[in-house]
């Protein structure tokens, strides 16, 4: 039995894959929205991330689904995340 | 809201916070340390508290590294909460204690490494929602 984590990564990675390929699309259209995804496909847009949490737990379950925020900017975590680096993100997925 | 009110100790404004899953499920509640981090722009939590949490990824997001390059990391979605304790002089005289607590379900991103003297920082996404005030060696949160 594979682990929850670990099925719950590979969602994330063929979400995110899937996602890209649709980037410019969904900025042009629904820039700021949450794009719920499951299993590579588009499943829903919402208003908010919590709105798209509720329904991606309630129709797939914790960990198979992923959401995208279209149009996020890359965020700074501060000084005391200074130290992450592509490597320590790596190990971690 | 009742005033929460904490030293500030080592010049780090360290406090403790609860942290589970979202409201809609039911989970576990832990405690964790956290500290203010007001040059963070969204909320981040160790791997410990993934892991006890029970935390699934929702995602990735891009996060800019120190030396400018775009780093991808997992977020996830939590309830991060102050626990707030509250004296209330009671109808005898003798004062009641109360616990409150604030906070909001959000997204949170995961950092890919376990900090070694806390394991939430608490970004602009969550401090924004309090009064904050720093005097005299303690913070005051309130709101």
């Amino acid at each position: 039995m594979s682990n929850p984590r670990d099925s719950a990564n590979k969602e994330v990675q063929v979400n995110r894959e899937a996602y890209k390929a649709i980037q410019d699309k969904m900025e042009a259209e629904h820039l700021g929205k949450y794009v719920l995804m499951h299993q590579g496909e588009v499943q829903g847009i919402y208003d908010t991330s919590g709105d798209a949490y509720t329904v991606g737990c309630d129709k797939f379950g914790l960990g198979h689904f992923t959401t995208e925020l279209v149009g996020q900017k890359p965020i700074d975590l501060g000084i005391f995340a200074l130290n992450i680096s592509p490597k320590a993100h790596n190990a971690n997925i | 809201m009742p005033t929460f009110e904490q030293v500030i100790q080592n010049n780090q404004p360290v406090l403790i916070v609860h942290v589970s899953l979202p409201d809609v499920q039911q989970g576990n509640v832990s405690a964790f340390r956290a500290i203010l981090d007001t040059g963070a722009q969204r909320t981040s939590v160790s791997p410990d508290v993934q892991n006890k949490i029970g935390l699934m990824p929702l995602g990735t997001g891009d996060m800019r590294s120190a030396s400018g390059e775009i780093t991808e990391i997992l977020k996830f979605y939590a309830r991060v909460d102050i626990p707030i304790i509250h004296n209330t002089p009671s109808y005898y005289g003798i004062p009641t204690q109360q616990q409150f607590n604030y906070g909001q379900d959000m997204e949170v991103f995961g950092l890919p490494f376990q900090p070694g003297n806390y394991d939430v920082l608490l970004g602009m996404d969550f401090i924004s929602l309090f009064h904050i005030t720093f005097y005299n060696g303690r913070f005051i949160l309130s709101n």
